[in-house]
């Protein structure tokens, strides 16, 4: 074996082992929605993804998801998923009437008390923006009045062809 | 207003020395009456007078809390997860609803919304009549909850439930 093929072997071997630089995934979920049907990441993953954590008396995500509702409505034929995952178990009654009254058509999950600390969310909302394959394109922790803009330039990088 | 702020973290300051002088007492300790706790969004002593309870008397706790810089939490009386403390059922005891103190109202721009708020080292009373207790009863042990919510200036954070527990003997 000439020293040309040696070194062949040893790239080819090299780009076999996945890098550490490569691209978190999000931690795979199997949550109920209020209506008790259970949802996988894999159920909900579209070309690009935006799960959000949030519980309905949250004053931040109050602020921010009829902008959000937006961009759903606006992307989702071009391929944007989203679901919106409850971190407070108790205030899971609450969601339906608050769906409701403002209208959100997004999907809602029921995530459990453990959930917070699986998806390193310690305030709300957060959001990670997911690729096909559910890898981490962003995460955003809050929301002030702009944060949609820059949102939406992420959701359009992401459903670009 | 200005001297109100002061009183308060003089007397947090001082039940906190004594928490931990309670902590450091090597001699057996008669009660444990005070709770002194730190989070990443304010910091609180919840404490139970007299450190004695005699049957058909009374105590009273007080919560004295420090919200962290630009944190707020949110008061009664709006839509949000107001700071409270619930103490868990007790045979030989009788709880008043909480008092607070007057919130301030904080302006929250991106819904352009009046909340009621606390930012300011504020105090929360509650008071305890204490009922029959049983001859030879071991000390009275209160179990109870402080939940709130906070926010700051960007976010809110989840919502908290820190665990007490007070020890009080009984003295009759």
């Amino acid at each position: 074996m000439n020293l040309r093929a040696i070194c062949g072997l040893i790239l080819a071997a090299a780009l076999a082992i996945p890098s550490s630089a490569a691209a978190e995934k999000l931690k795979p979920f199997k949550l109920k929605t209020v209506d008790g049907v259970e949802k996988t990441l894999a159920d909900v993953l579209g070309k690009a993804t935006l799960v959000v954590f949030f519980f309905p008396t949250c004053p931040y995500c109050n602020a921010a998801f009829p902008k959000v509702q937006k961009l759903y409505d606006t992307y989702r034929e071009q391929g944007l998923s989203m679901v919106w995952i409850n971190v407070v178990p108790d205030e899971r009654k609450l969601i339906p009437e608050w769906r409701a009254k403002h209208g959100y058509t997004v999907p809602v999950l029921l995530g459990g008390r453990s959930t917070p600390n699986e998806y390193k969310v310690r305030m709300t909302p957060t959001h990670y923006l997911l690729d096909a394959r559910g890898e981490i394109l962003s995460k955003q922790d809050g929301f002030n009045p702009g944060d949609e803009v820059r949102l939406e330039q992420q959701i359009q990088k992401a459903l670009a062809p | 207003m200005h001297r109100n702020v002061e009183s308060g973290f003089s007397r947090i300051t001082a039940l906190t020395l004594a928490a931990a002088l309670l902590a450091l007492d090597a001699g057996p300790v008669a009660a444990d009456v005070i709770v002194a706790r730190n989070t990443p969004h304010l910091s609180f002593t919840a404490s139970i007078s007299p450190d004695v309870a005699r049957p058909g008397g009374r105590l009273a706790l007080v919560v004295n809390v420090m919200p962290k810089k630009r944190m707020h939490v949110y008061a009664p009386g709006t839509t949000y997860r107001a700071i409270t403390v619930t103490l868990d059922r007790h045979p030989s005891l009788k709880t008043s609803p909480l008092t607070y103190p007057k919130p301030s109202i904080y302006f929250f721009k991106p819904l352009k919304e009046r909340v009621l708020v606390f930012s300011d080292p504020f105090k929360l009373t509650m008071n305890i009549q204490v009922g029959t207790v049983p001859p030879k009863a071991a000390p009275l042990k209160i179990n109870g909850t402080l939940s709130y919510q906070a926010c700051d200036d960007r976010v809110c954070y989840l919502p908290e439930s820190v665990p007490l527990q007070w020890t009080i003997p009984v003295k009759r």
